[in-house]
């Protein structure tokens, strides 16, 4: 049914077409994935095959152009996160397969290569790389202390996402907001400071921020292949032991060990049985958390500027409580809706909070385990397979001067270590039954 | 060398942490040249005297009211959704009339006459169906119906006319513009008409004026005039409305600044009825009718109400 | 080697396979999760399904989406031309001229108290004067947009809703959007219009559906 018949034009005008521009077709996000999956391959060849900054330099300005300054960030795996979170909390959404597949592409990588998503596709990851000027090393306890918030941020972020109250990460993307030369000022000041800092404090985001790093970490920390210091054997001469401008070479554990067996013992039993009071104190803070943060979510603020208003406080045009009066919903469903998600929140922070208190705990009972380690190598969650130590290994120097073909390349050689240590393992235990 | 960095990472989170706390709340401001302000026209409203008050409010069990009419001093009828009620004077629902289709406008006297999209249904005030009479055609949108002495004149804002019909349905003739230039002009649906003595009173909305025409379609005299002022129509099309009072003053209401106001037999400003304070700011189309007691009834199709106002006396 | 070391590096690399297996599970029952899901979701039409061309042959694949705000549930409260991520506001003003009255005197072009209506700058609303007034035929005007100076502020959509037709309305242009993952208007939009649509359906304009108005 016409709702509004034309005017009895004589003139024989004719009405225009309401003109609009195509959206960008869904052909390009499928090449976006292509891409992002041929990176990732280039990607990890160069990190642990052909073993080259140079070509790894290369893949991360192509990736920075072509992910960050052409396609302007959205959506990037660190985001898609939130995606597979809410997707989980709220039937009415979908994840558009695109996004699943910038979620799981990077992280299946980690979970076989490592972090090479890191090393040279991720937007957010170049354009903190190639600031870094002077990076100094970060004494280890602060290392460990700012550790912690990229995994709280995580959850954080997770939580918000699932109770479809927002996406945290996306909202602070430090640098998106460069790669579309356009932000607002405090994002301005936030993601020039963390460049800034960034050219003393390599990759800030990276290592104290970034919520999707956790689980590359977590991925990389159980990784098939790794990215090692030396094609082959370790020497120990030390010449890489600075290289990595991100703190993540650990250097061999010293002979003789530093504490008596039976004190770590007794250490790692405190920590045991204080376990569960962590993990109580962590989900009350979480709750508590969560509760407070309920605050961003649109349902929330509309309740608190209901609840302003009765209290006589005015609110200015354009808020909330106008157009839900607009709207015809009752407030009793708002309000409903608003505890709902206050609930789910408080719930979820509950858990959470209660799962990172136990993960601390454990984090400090294992401390207490003595590790020995041999070589110089780098940290497996933490390298983010930059490639900066290749150069350093005199090993390495060798093996590019005889040409790449003759040696026993690392990943030959760990595979055979590891058939050969999983037969030991399987014999161990048949011997002992 | 160390400390210097440790310093560096500590004012970076303080940073970090200002920022994130006042990005939490409140967006940039919207700067006052963005947002459409009418506000003095609004207050302009609460500066003059209200000579009527609500003295009644009917709910009505509808989802969607769509026009009222009123017989009188007799029953008032109310149309939306399928279905024509019949209230009493108190607004007591004596009768459940149902329909096939959805209506648009109603007029009553001895007959319930009901304007569909194209057509009109006479139904008795017993709820018997009388008569169905023919489409007006594709192209009809009806919009308001008037009954002068035993024939009915229907507003089609589709094809913008007034087509007269005798009481038995029969096509008497259509009353449509003289000339082009100034003739009806209507925006949207807003195309009402009432009856009086003098003949009919049609709404010519998009010229924002009230015209007089005999029953065979002469025009005569005209009023309104087009101004956000108290005293003029306001908007693209208004008033959308119109009831003659049994002294012949006339009833308009209209949309966008909700107002109900009446004005003198001659067309000069009498007094304001009801305004947004009154209506509220989303208002939408106000139907309204006059009984032969001068009360004037309102249909809140927002409130899902009729709305009575009474002229009390002055007591200052 | 020692002994005791090469015992340790198994232990730690049995360790890791039983942990790459378990993230390996993790993610597979997740992306099974969702897809199956998504599956289920397309049979029930959930909403982001909607306007998918092939909602009954579909399986897996949710379309990628773009953002759209619902014109019927904006309450034009100016956020839209302040909130955007880019200086100027991808959401923009369209016009279904069909829906249009070509009034003579356009709420959604006049300042509220015009006295002529001529288009004089101080008789215009729009603060940016992106609106085009042209004579068609008495007594009718015919109204355009011009994009590149429109800033989504809605002034015009407000003035043409409240008196008019509501043919002026706001809307996401692709042209200008970046497809920002989560919408920065969105968040702040006190009317919640924004959703996300499949990218074959992209715009979400006015005079498309059946749509009751006043
Ligand atoms: S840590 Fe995060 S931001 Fe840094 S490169 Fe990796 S995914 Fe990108
Ligand atoms: S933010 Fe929402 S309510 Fe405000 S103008 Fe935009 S769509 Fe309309
Ligand atoms: S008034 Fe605002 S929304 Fe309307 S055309 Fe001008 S800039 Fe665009
Ligand atoms: S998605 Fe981003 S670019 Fe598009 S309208 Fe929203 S904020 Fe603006």
């Amino acid at each position: 049914m016409i709702r509004f018949p034309k005017p009895d034009f004589e003139s024989g005008y004719v009405l225009p077409e309401t003109q609009t521009v195509a959206a960008r077709a869904a052909g390009w996000e499928t090449l976006d994935v292509v891409l992002l999956a041929l990176a990732l391959a280039v990607g990890t060849w160069l990190v642990l095959k052909h073993r080259r900054r140079g070509g790894i330099v290369a893949l991360m300005l192509a990736c920075l152009a072509y992910f960050g300054f052409y396609r302007e960030g959205c959506v990037c795996p660190v985001g898609s996160i939130q995606n597979v979170a809410q997707a989980l909390g709220d039937s009415g959404y979908g994840v558009p397969l695109v996004v699943l597949l910038f979620f799981l592409l990077p992280l299946l990588t980690a979970l076989f290569f490592g972090r090479t998503f890191c090393a040279g596709i991720c937007p957010l990851g170049a354009i903190q790389d190639i600031v870094i000027v002077k990076p100094v090393r970060l004494p280890a306890w602060l290392r460990h202390a700012l550790g912690v918030i990229p995994t709280l941020y995580l959850g954080v972020a997770l939580l918000l996402a699932y109770a479809g109250a927002g996406y945290l990460v996306c909202r602070y993307d430090p640098f998106v907001g460069l790669f579309r030369l356009s932000a607002t000022l405090p994002m301005l000041i936030f993601g020039g400071g963390l460049l800034l800092l960034g050219t003393v404090v390599a990759r800030p985001y990276c290592r104290f921020l970034c919520p999707y790093g956790v689980l590359l970490g977590w991925a990389s920390a159980c990784s098939w292949k790794r990215v090692t210091v030396t094609p082959n054997d370790c020497v120990q001469c030390r010449l890489c032991e600075t290289a990595c401008p991100f703190d993540a070479i650990r250097v061999p554990s010293p002979e003789r060990e530093s504490e008596a067996r039976w004190s770590r013992v007794r250490r790692m039993g405190l920590y045991l049985v204080l376990l569960p009071a962590l993990a109580l104190a962590g989900g009350w803070t979480g709750a508590r958390l969560m509760r407070e943060l309920a605050a961003v979510d649109p349902r929330v603020e509309l309740v608190a500027e209901l609840d302003a208003e009765a209290l006589g406080v005015k609110a200015e045009s354009g808020s909330r409580s106008e157009a839900f009066r607009a709207s015809g919903m009752s407030e009793a469903a708002a309000r409903a809706e608003a505890d709902e998600v206050k609930l789910r929140l408080h719930r979820a922070g509950l858990g959470f909070g209660g799962f990172i208190g136990l993960a601390v705990g454990l984090q400090l009972a294992g401390l207490s385990i003595g590790r020995r380690r041999v070589d110089y190598e780098p940290d497996r969650q933490h390298c983010l397979a930059c490639g900066r130590c290749f150069a350093y290994c005199p090993r390495e120097q060798q093996r590019r001067k005889q040409g790449s073909t003759t040696e026993d390349t690392e990943d030959t050689k760990g595979t055979r270590r590891l058939l050969c240590n999983m037969k030991r393992a399987v014999g161990t235990r048949e011997g002992r039954s | 060398m160390k400390t210097r960095g440790i310093w560096i990472v500590l004012t970076l989170v303080a940073v970090a942490v200002v920022i994130f706390l006042s990005l939490r709340r409140g967006g940039p401001r919207v700067p006052q040249a963005y947002l459409y302000d009418v506000e003095q026209y609004r207050e302009a409203e609460t500066q003059v005297p209200l000579p009527y008050k609500e003295t009644a409010r009917w709910p009505l069990a509808l989802r969607e009211p769509r026009a009222v009419a009123v017989k009188g001093d007799g029953p008032v009828v109310v149309v939306g959704d399928r279905v024509a009620l019949v209230l009493d004077a108190a607004g007591e629902e004596l009768r459940r009339i149902e329909l096939a289709d959805e209506p648009r406008c109603v007029a009553v006297a001895d007959v319930v006459y009901v304007g569909f999209l194209d057509r009109i249904v006479a139904y008795g005030l017993d709820g018997e169906k009388q008569a169905e009479w023919e489409t007006l055609g594709e192209q009809a949108y009806l919009t308001g119906l008037a009954i002068l002495g035993d024939e009915v004149f229907a507003t089609d804002y589709g094809q913008r006319v007034v087509w007269r019909f005798d009481a038995e349905g029969k096509m008497r003739g259509r009353i449509r513009s003289a000339s082009k230039s100034d003739g009806f002009v209507f925006p949207s649906p807003t195309f009402d008409v009432a009856a009086d003595g003098d003949g009919l009173w049609v709404v010519n909305s998009g010229r924002r004026r009230v015209e007089q025409y005999s029953p065979q379609g002469k025009r005569g005299t005209m009023w309104g005039r087009s101004s956000m002022e108290l005293d003029g129509f306001s908007g693209c099309c208004n008033p959308t409305h119109i009831a003659v009072m049994p002294d012949g003053r006339f009833v308009t209401t209209e949309k966008g600044l909700p107002r109900v106001k009446v004005y003198a037999a001659d067309g000069t400003f009498a007094a304001l009825v009801a305004g947004s304070v009154q209506l509220g700011q989303d208002a939408g189309l106000l139907d309204v009718a006059v009984d032969a007691a001068g009360r004037i009834l309102v249909l809140d199709a927002a409130d899902r109400s009729i709305r009575i106002y009474e002229e009390q006396p002055d007591d200052g | 080697m020692t002994d005791n070391d090469q015992k340790q590096t198994s232990r730690r690399e049995m360790l890791r396979l039983v942990g790459r297996v378990g993230v390996l599970g993790c993610l597979a029952s997740l992306a099974g999760m969702l897809t199956g899901r998504l599956r289920a979701g397309c049979i029930e039409a959930g909403p982001a399904c909607k306007g998918c061309p092939d909602q009954d042959g579909c399986d897996l694949v949710t379309p990628p989406t773009v953002w759209q705000l619902d014109p019927a549930k904006c309450t034009q409260c100016g956020q839209c031309a302040t909130d955007c991520v880019l200086a100027q506001s991808a959401v923009r003003c369209f016009h279904t001229h069909a829906l249009c009255g070509h009034c003579k005197l356009c709420f959604g072009y006049f300042e509220p108290g015009a006295r002529v209506l001529s288009s004089a700058a101080e008789n215009q609303l729009c603060p940016t004067g992106a609106i085009q007034r042209r004579f068609v035929e008495d007594p009718y005007y015919t109204y355009t947009i011009e994009k590149d100076l429109c800033i989504g502020c809605a002034k015009c959509v407000h003035g043409c809703g409240m008196f008019g037709n509501g043919s002026l309305y706001l809307q996401v242009d692709h042209e200008l959007c970046k497809n920002c993952n989560e919408c920065s208007i969105a968040r702040r939009c006190p009317a919640n219009a924004f959703e996300r649509v499949p990218v074959s359906e992209a715009y979400l304009l006015k005079g498309q559906g059946e749509e009751e108005g006043h």
